[in-house]
């Protein structure tokens, strides 16, 4: 106990032989959290080949996005990155400002267990877009995350709601039943930033991928927030809230406690994530589960079969210590071998090319399967300005859980936020030393 | 007349009323959390009132093991001490100084001291940050005692210094007269006079440092070096994203424990040493 | 002459207090001007000049005047109910009550706890699904009436006041006790002979002998919620939310918006904040002290 307590008093360098590894659900081995369990055996493999690196999961526990910041501001980086800042992917304002290692070339290398491909050619290339910036890579995805629309199909039947709406209006009308057999149609997290998908969906069926991305990331405001297909969106969720479709009282519920309706059998809907059944395996036992695309809008530009979502995006430091032995733990996330287990057994969905779908998503495969497209959440406005996101996650909280402003003022008040923001970020830049 | 009388005594049994609400519902909370790390999770999720079937300790186990609040109740503990004593030596000598010795700028020097009570510690936690990484003070327990030493000068030179103006100059003129030398006048003489000054001190110091919480946020990133105040928010975090919240209270539990224990048998102690830094105050 | 002798402690007992508190405080607080001056973003080396540019944009920032509300309304609403009732807890038990140790342990125990051990609880409690109010609330029949207390910025407030208030009671209490037993019996027996009732004597003996304890408590409560930090951190899990605070605010605006010059700025706003505050307070509540 002394020893231990002098060895923490003086300086905590780390040591030469130890790696330090930020993944997500990586805790220490007596964790018997299933994905813990997984990447401990990943460890054990990589052990094989390094026996004498060390390996440990670095520590932060909870709200982890900050932690990782600071520690890349000590300059003392785990050895492997997990971007998790409201879990959007790759954070290129890190990539921006020089601290991620390029990993292009490992890229071009053979995969670990996919004969005759390189290890780039196995992950889907609808997912690069998030992995790169100007043209090279960055991150690796560990796993896939989907946005879709999650339901009790045994209360959809009771209800007679269709399991597969292909509009909005469709929708509303399964809302609707829902609600006149006394179930609560959606249940919703009203703190974390769940509620700004909603505006981001129905802005990529009205208008289409592109001019979101120009509304969200352009400075130049070349599709401002003020345009046409914004307000449809916003009003149209309005009409979604008025309609009383949403839990009582979302504004203060987390996604557990709002998960937690859905389980129960007391809400039928949720819009989420597919970490949805992968985290709640455990409780599901046998639940009715089906899952739909987010539907299309009538005379809209988008098509359903466009997803959002995030690669969850692992990569290696640039001041990293021992960047080889990084990248072959990295390049065995990445194998088949692991990715599989991945599926099999935590139920996640991976990013390999053919690689298998979740049995238990039921529905899930016909979502994945015909996939056109994929983007990242906020088109990843939160991994380059993270201020702007905030306030552009705040005000829409304010029309949409508070309640406090109309849609019109929401979308003035946005595009003056964003002006403003981009007009003092010249300023910024343009005074470099 | 008859209504001035009543007036009062209404506002008596009001007081009692709401200070018996206010014991009743603490009470009743720490109660809640107390017999609810007893019970294990599926139970809990049946019936958030219902005591528990049986004692389970298993929840004990796990946070004093598993949750390494075992580890981080040692850190704290040797911490605390090291940065109290640390604290209170270094501003009983400055308050000394500062109390007894002319010199110029001694105002000045004592108002440099005070600032620091009015001033929000957020002005410079981005600078101070800053700093200690460049003096790789960062996550080490090192770089943490001397910030809790540093931290516990301000508040403790302002109390001491008043305790020393009060003892008579007398003192020191009949102590060099004899022809001790002013350091040995200090640590013979002057110092001990000051005791009760520095018992009120020492535990005032002790109990902030002991439940100090933003500078482990900040600058501690190894889970080995975690004080409790950081270990518990760090179970409160880990153990509601996976429900376990039987596990968190037997963890909340442990945390409090110690001061509590400690505040039952000093009870009086305590409240007269921080009733006399009051009255100073 | 002895002043001559005492000069020669300067060097060794002022000067190592006096210089770690230079390094750990004065430094930084002057370097804090510094960096509020520039767009640091804290991850590369580069700190450029911007001028007064982050304060201007504090005040066109949403979140930062609610913070800097919040603030506010967590200073005045804290203090409009520990005030009263840490005074009449304070005479309570200035009469010697029955259980009168027992009650003193009740009321002091939760400031001798962490902060964190205070949001804990009260995270717990507020908690919608399995929280100890709801819950309460449901077995009472009254079911209709729980909420999901911390979303909603109306009943958020106080419920975190009221956490705030159980955390604070117990020096406030001390503080009045103290003040209150210094007052001689010798004043309460002379009002009572020039025929006053209790109420009057509260109000023209006890009270303005208590005004610099008045004084201690407006301040150092104002600080309290301006400072305020921890508890609203750990119960929001660090995320944006409706309670934000400066302090939770400053933090994220470092530690994840990755702007820690501008973070610096709003520090620097809130220093003169409460320097403002403290000189008013002194001209405010400036009255004759009272010797006796």
């Amino acid at each position: 106990m002394a020893a231990g307590a002098l060895s923490g008093c003086g300086s905590y360098l780390p040591e030469e032989d130890l790696m330090e590894i930020s993944i997500p659900q990586f805790q220490r081995r007596v964790s018997q959290v299933r994905m813990n369990q997984l990447l401990w055996k990943v460890m054990d493999r990589f052990g094989e080949k390094y026996p004498q690196m060390r390996v440990e999961p670095a520590s932060g526990g909870g709200g982890g996005y900050q932690e990782l910041m600071i520690r890349v501001m000590e300059g003392n980086p785990p050895d492997i990155m997990s971007f998790a800042g409201a879990d959007t992917g790759l954070i290129f304002s890190y990539v921006k400002q020089g601290h991620v290692l390029d990993i292009t070339d490992y890229l071009y290398g053979p995969a670990y267990d996919t004969p005759g491909a390189t290890w780039l050619e196995t992950i889907d290339p609808l997912y690069h877009e998030s992995l790169m910036y100007e043209g090279r890579f960055y991150a690796v995805p560990q796993n896939v995350y989907s946005l879709q629309l999650y339901c009790n199909s045994a209360l959809y039947r009771r209800a007679g709601a269709t399991l597969n709406p292909q509009t909005w209006d469709e929708f509303l009308d399964n809302c609707e039943r829902l609600k006149r057999i006394g179930v609560i149609p959606i249940t919703q997290d009203g703190i974390h930033w769940y509620t700004v998908w909603w505006f981001e969906h129905l802005v990529l069926r009205i208008l289409g991928a592109d001019k979101l991305r120009q509304a969200l990331r352009d400075p130049e405001r070349p599709t401002p927030w003020t345009g046409a297909g914004f307000l449809q969106a916003a009003r149209m969720l309005e009409d979604l809230l008025d309609r009383g479709y949403f839990v009582e009282g979302f504004a203060g519920l987390n996604h557990i406690e709002s998960e937690f309706l859905f389980w129960r059998g007391q809400a039928a809907t949720v819009f989420v994530g597919n970490w949805l059944t992968s985290a709640r395996r455990d409780i599901m036992g046998d639940f009715p589960l089906h899952t739909y695309a987010f539907p299309a809008v009538e005379g809209g530009a988008g098509d359903l079969r466009e997803l959002m979502g995030y690669a969850r995006a692992l990569s290696i430091p640039a001041l990293a210590r021992h960047p080889e032995e990084a990248a072959h733990l990295l390049r065995l996330v990445n194998s088949r071998w692991h990715q599989q287990q991945m599926v099999q057994e935590v139920l996640r969905v991976s990013s390999l090319t053919d690689a298998p779908i979740p049995v238990v998503h039921q529905g899930l495969d016909v979502v994945l399967g015909e996939k056109t497209g994929f983007y990242p959440f906020s088109f990843d406005l939160e991994g380059e300005h993270p201020f702007l996101y905030r306030q552009y996650w705040d005000e829409w909280n304010r029309f949409m859980v508070a309640r406090e402003i109309s849609a019109v003022e929401l979308l003035e008040n946005l595009e003056q936020i964003f002006t403003r923001y981009f007009r003092i970020a010249a300023i910024e830049s343009a005074a470099l030393i | 007349m008859e209504n001035r009388q009543y007036g009062p005594i209404l506002l008596k049994i009001v007081t009692i009323l709401l200070m018996g609400l206010y014991c009743l519902s603490s009470l009743g909370a720490l109660v809640w959390v107390v017999y609810t790390s007893f019970k294990s999770n599926t139970e809990f999720f049946s019936s958030t009132w219902a005591l528990p079937a049986t004692l389970r300790l298993s929840n004990y186990a796990y946070a004093w093991e598993n949750a390494e609040i075992g580890l981080y109740f040692f850190n704290t503990a040797y911490i605390s001490t090291l940065a109290t004593c640390g604290s209170v030596m270094l501003s009983a000598m400055v308050a000394y100084v500062l109390a007894r010795v002319v010199f110029p700028l001694r105002q000045f020097t004592f108002f440099l001291f005070l600032a620091a009570l009015m001033v929000p510690a957020m002005l410079y936690i981005f600078p101070l940050f800053v700093q200690m990484r460049h003096m790789h003070l960062t996550n080490n327990h090192l770089g943490l005692l001397l910030l809790y030493i540093a931290m516990g000068l301000p508040f403790s030179v302002f109390v001491l210094t008043g305790f020393f103006r009060t003892l008579p100059t007398q003192l020191e003129e009949a102590a060099l007269i004899d022809g001790a030398s002013p350091w040995k006048t200090f640590w013979m003489i002057m110092l001990p006079l000051a005791k009760p000054g520095l018992i009120t001190v020492s535990i005032f110091n002790f109990i902030n440092v002991w439940n100090e919480f933003f500078w482990s946020l900040v600058l501690l990133r190894s889970g080995k070096l975690y004080t409790m105040a950081r270990g518990l928010q760090t179970l409160f975090w880990n153990m509601s994203a996976e429900s376990r919240w039987t596990e968190l209270f037997a963890g909340l539990v442990i945390v409090m424990l110690p001061l509590v224990i400690l505040f039952i048998f000093l009870q009086d102690r305590i409240t007269e040493g921080l009733t006399v830094g009051a009255l100073k105050g | 002459m002895i002043q001559r002798e005492l000069r020669k402690l300067i060097l060794p007992l002022l000067v190592p207090g006096l210089l770690l508190h230079i390094v750990f405080f004065v430094v930084p607080a002057v370097n804090a001007f510094y960096y509020s001056l520039t767009s640091w973003s804290g991850l590369t080396p580069y700190k450029n000049f911007i001028g007064l540019t982050n304060f201007v944009r504090a005040f066109t920032d949403r979140t930062f005047l609610l913070a800097l509300e919040n603030v506010v309304l967590f200073g005045i609403l804290g203090f409009l109910i520990v005030f009263p009732t840490s005074l009449l807890f304070a005479v309570v038990l200035a009469d010697k009550p029955p259980f009168e140790r027992f009650l003193k342990f009740i009321i002091f125990a939760p400031t001798l706890l962490s902060v964190v051990v205070t949001a804990v609880l009260w995270g717990s409690i507020y908690n919608p699904v399995i929280g100890l109010l709801n819950e309460t609330l449901r077995a009472l029949g009254l079911g209709a009436y729980a909420q999901p207390w911390l979303g909603r910025h109306g009943t958020a407030l106080p419920a975190i006041t009221v956490a705030m208030v159980w955390q604070g009671l117990g020096t406030y209490v001390i503080l009045f006790l103290a003040g209150l037993q210094k007052i001689p019996r010798s004043f309460y027996e002379a009002a009572e002979l020039d025929g006053a009732s209790p109420w009057q004597q509260f109000w023209h003996v006890t009270l303005p002998l208590l005004w610099d304890v008045v004084q201690i408590l407006v301040v150092l409560w104002v600080i309290n919620a301006i400072q305020a930090f921890a508890l609203i951190f750990v119960i929001t899990r660090g995320y944006p939310n409706v309670i934000e605070v400066m302090g939770t605010y400053i933090y994220w605006a470092g530690f994840q918006g990755q702007s820690v010059g501008y973070g610096t700025a709003m520090g620097v706003i809130m220093f003169f904040v409460v320097l403002i505050f403290s000189l008013l307070v002194n001209r405010l509540m400036r009255r004759e002290t009272v010797e006796y």
